[in-house]
């Protein structure tokens, strides 16, 4: 053999062996939300990073292979559908339990089985070690089973809204929020805030998701509060939760029965209200305020003197040039809605958050969902998710053994409040229900339809969204054809 | 002689056979070279244009098909007030953005060719055309805080010169939102209008001019017995770029209002991301896209006919 054949057979060998794999490796792509956020969460990121170096140590054979998050809440849905409908979606990803739970379910694996198994990372005897599923509260899973019974999540952590409150502004125009006894109180103290040239409450509204519907959550439970638990359904029945939030097959049903209609006197109080706070109490221009940081920005400001965020908010607050303190929603005296039936205003808060972690339907087809079940299970181990929590402030986790980190612990008092009844808008339904009831309370709060052009759009809205909703799940919603 | 007579014939048989190779590459070359783009065009463009078409007859929601629907999705967009308002808002932001946008671009073409100087002129055309370089979404969100309801830069400007009255939430009313949004990028002069303007502008001939103002022609009395009608090409190609792009906008929305309040700024445009990516509705979305295509295309075939009906270009 020549010398230039002999360098051609050792080249031709020589790139063989470089495009061979040592061992055979399974690629696992996950998007885990703001977990990983190396741009805009460098210490939360590299936390979530080493857990994967930790992984693939154990697991030599494995290649996590982590998306970064996407900022914008509908940009990366945007992306999952472009994912979804190019039949590339990454094995476990992130997804509102809500939203999934208004789709079909062939999207997403159920994880039932998998949860009914051992988590083989908890430690033995702690909760999960037998059955992975102990380790999520329970409370939690009742709020995201989906409408036909299956988990297709785990959710790892809660958060909770409030008023953020600038004491000094409020404390200089005689402002005390903590002496409010009932709603009428509250807009007492905007209009007294008004008369003084000041904007009250900072929340913003669109046709999209936006923090007026986390108000709204609140109002609506206190007009229905009295019927809403006649609308549970039997299969979904809690001993632990006697007073639950609504999921959407229940309100579904309560709409086709009529129980939840624009006209039960209870539409009407909701109405009142919703305008009686939209006139007195949130700032001038609220529908124009296109996205949560602009309302940030204005309370950082002083532009506002209250502003109703998330628990997630208060670490960016402690460098506020004022004295920052918290509070919340009053509770409805029977003047303010004869149909309440707490003494307490109810919380907007739950696992509506940035642990929210399902597989989608595509890894089994793949063959890769043992892997990525493995990985979400070594993930959400106590002693390992403990350290992601620890870097997470503002975030109250919920898996059995994880301590809250301080920041979050503000808002355990909240915490203890019934929960609201119904869940945001964009949930209680379809999307589509969701933006066109933002539409028309949009109008009606800004005083651009009267309430009886918004009853007769809301009804038709209200029941073609069942409609849908019905076509969409017949197989398990039988009461849709009685 | 046969020798020599052969040599002449094969030298003739090359020649012909040179020139064949020539006239085959001047023939096929450019086809060669455009066919990557009009892989890509048809892969990505004309497909999906078409398969919208079909699309818009099913209920797929991006993954699957499980329903023919016919004519129901045109006839669900036609029955939705949303669809419909945004049509109408389509019509007067795009009638609004392609008035102002041609005016002032056309308007300050003008100003600037009255330089004399070519110094001037260009450093005219660079301040003009350098603000195209800025995304435009960075541009909106600029305008997000022109428009912010407290302490926006806009009703800051009101306050100060005594117009405190006026302040308002600019997109946070019905009765402004979708006439706020029509006014970004004021004084809008557009970077490609211009450029498009002061190029025909300059490209008039001489002797016309020198018609023109032997026959005394005023300033004013010339852009319109002169340059208006030697730049019907140049405005009609404007008017037609700045068309397609209102009823494709979606930018405003997608930064500054979502849509709202209510309807106020609805567009189809906006309706076609939503169905698609909020609610899944990819049928509906197509239905909606079929219908903008079917508006753009409509609005493009009388403007080419009118482009046509008895122009005189420069250059003619």
């Amino acid at each position: 053999m020549s010398l230039s054949a002999r360098l051609t057979a050792a080249t031709a060998g020589a790139v063989l062996l470089a495009a061979m794999p040592a061992s055979a490796q399974t690629t696992i792509s996950a998007y885990v939300n703001q977990y990983y956020a190396p741009e805009t969460n460098p210490e939360l990121s590299a936390v979530t990073e080493e857990l994967v170096v930790e992984y693939e140590a154990e697991h030599p054979d494995v290649d996590i292979q982590l998306i970064a998050h996407i900022a914008d809440v509908n940009a990366y849905q945007a992306w999952l559908t472009t994912r979804f409908t190019a039949g590339d979606e990454p094995d476990i990803a992130w997804q509102q339990f809500y939203q999934r739970n208004s789709e079909r379910g062939d999207n997403w694996l159920a994880l039932n089985d998998y949860l009914e198994a051992p988590n083989p990372y908890a430690v033995a005897g702690e909760p999960g070690s037998e059955r992975w599923i102990d380790s999520f509260f329970e409370n939690v899973l009742a709020q995201i089973r989906a409408g036909d019974g299956s988990w297709y999540q785990v959710n790892t952590n809660w958060v909770e809204t409030g008023f953020y409150v600038n004491e000094d502004m409020l404390s200089a125009n005689g402002v005390d929020i903590s002496s409010w006894q009932d709603w009428g109180d509250m807009i007492d103290t905007c209009r007294q805030l008004r008369e003084q040239g000041i904007q009250p409450i900072g929340v913003f509204m669109t046709p999209e998701w936006s923090t007026y519907q986390w108000l709204d959550d609140i109002i609506v439970t206190g007009a229905f509060a009295d019927v809403m638990q006649s609308w549970y359904l039997e299969k979904y029945d809690n001993e632990f939760l006697p007073w639950r939030q609504l999921n959407p097959e229940e309100f579904a049903k309560a709409v086709k029965e009529g129980k939840f209609s624009v006209e039960d006197p209870r539409f009407d109080t909701y109405l009142q209200l919703t305008k009686d706070m939209a006139d007195n109490c949130l700032v001038e221009g609220f529908a124009g305020i296109p996205e949560y940081d602009t309302l940030f920005n204005m309370f950082y400001n002083q532009q506002v003197a209250m502003v109703w965020l998330g628990s997630w908010s208060a670490p960016s607050l402690e460098d506020v040039p004022f004295s920052v303190g918290s509070g919340y929603m009053p509770p409805f005296s029977k003047q303010d809605s004869p149909y309440a039936i707490h003494d307490t205003s109810y919380r907007v808060g739950g696992p509506s958050s940035s642990g929210q972690f399902g597989l989608t339907a595509r890894t089994a087809e793949r063959g890769t969902a043992e892997i990525a079940i493995d990985f979400l299970r070594f993930f959400t181990a106590p002693q390992n998710y403990a350290r992601v929590a620890a870097a997470d402030s503002g975030y109250i986790p919920v898996i059995e053994g994880v301590e809250p980190p301080a920041v979050a612990t503000a808002f355990q008092e909240i915490a203890q409040l019934p929960e609201r009844g119904l869940t945001d808008p964009i949930g209680r339904l379809n999307q589509q229900f969701g933006t066109e009831h933002n539409r028309l309370m949009q109008s009606f709060m800004l005083g651009e339809i009267d309430a009886a052009q918004l009853k007769n759009q809301y009804q038709r809205a209200l029941d073609r969204a069942v409609e849908d909703m019905c076509f969409e799940n017949e197989a398990e919603w039988t009461w849709c054809a009685e | 002689m046969s020798s020599m007579s052969g040599s002449v014939e094969t030298s003739r048989r090359r020649t012909r056979e040179r020139r064949s190779a020539g006239y085959y590459v001047n023939k096929y070359l450019p086809w060669i070279l455009l066919a990557p783009v009009l892989v890509h065009l048809v892969i990505f463009r004309y497909i999906p244009t078409f398969s919208a078409f079909f699309y818009s007859l099913t209920d797929w929601d991006g993954i699957r098909i499980r329903r023919f629907l016919g004519l129901r999705n045109f006839e669900d967009l036609f029955a939705d007030y949303v669809f419909l308002d945004g049509l109408r808002n389509m019509a007067i932001y795009t009638s609004l953005r392609v008035v102002l946008l041609i005016a002032f671009a056309f308007l300050a073409a003008e100003f600037v060719i009255s330089f004399r100087s070519a110094a001037v002129r260009t450093f005219w055309k660079i301040v003009f055309v350098v603000p195209m370089v800025v995304p435009i979404s960075v541009t909106y969100l600029l305008w997000g805080f022109i428009f912010a309801p407290q302490n926006g830069m806009l009703n800051s400007l009101l306050q100060a010169i005594g117009l405190a009255e006026m302040a308002r939430p600019w997109l946070g009313s019905s009765a402004t939102a979708l006439y706020s949004i029509a006014f970004v990028q004021f004084p809008f002069i557009s970077g490609l209008a211009f450029l498009v303007f002061v190029s025909a502008l300059e490209g008039i001939p001489r002797d016309v001019m020198d018609a023109c103002e032997i026959e005394g022609c005023g300033r004013i009395r010339r852009v319109f017995a002169v340059d208006i009608p030697m730049l019907r090409g140049s405005l009609i190609f404007i008017a037609v770029l700045l068309v397609l792009s209102g009823i494709q906008a979606v930018e405003p929305q997608l930064i500054l209002t979502k849509g709202g309040p209510g309807t106020a700024t609805e567009t189809p445009g906006w309706y076609v991301y939503r169905a698609a990516f909020q609610y899944g509705d990819f049928g509906l979305a197509a239905a909606a896209g079929v219908v903008m295509v079917f508006v753009g295309l409509v609005f493009s075939y009388y403007t080419v006919r009118a482009r046509y009906k008895g122009a005189y270009d420069v250059g003619q």
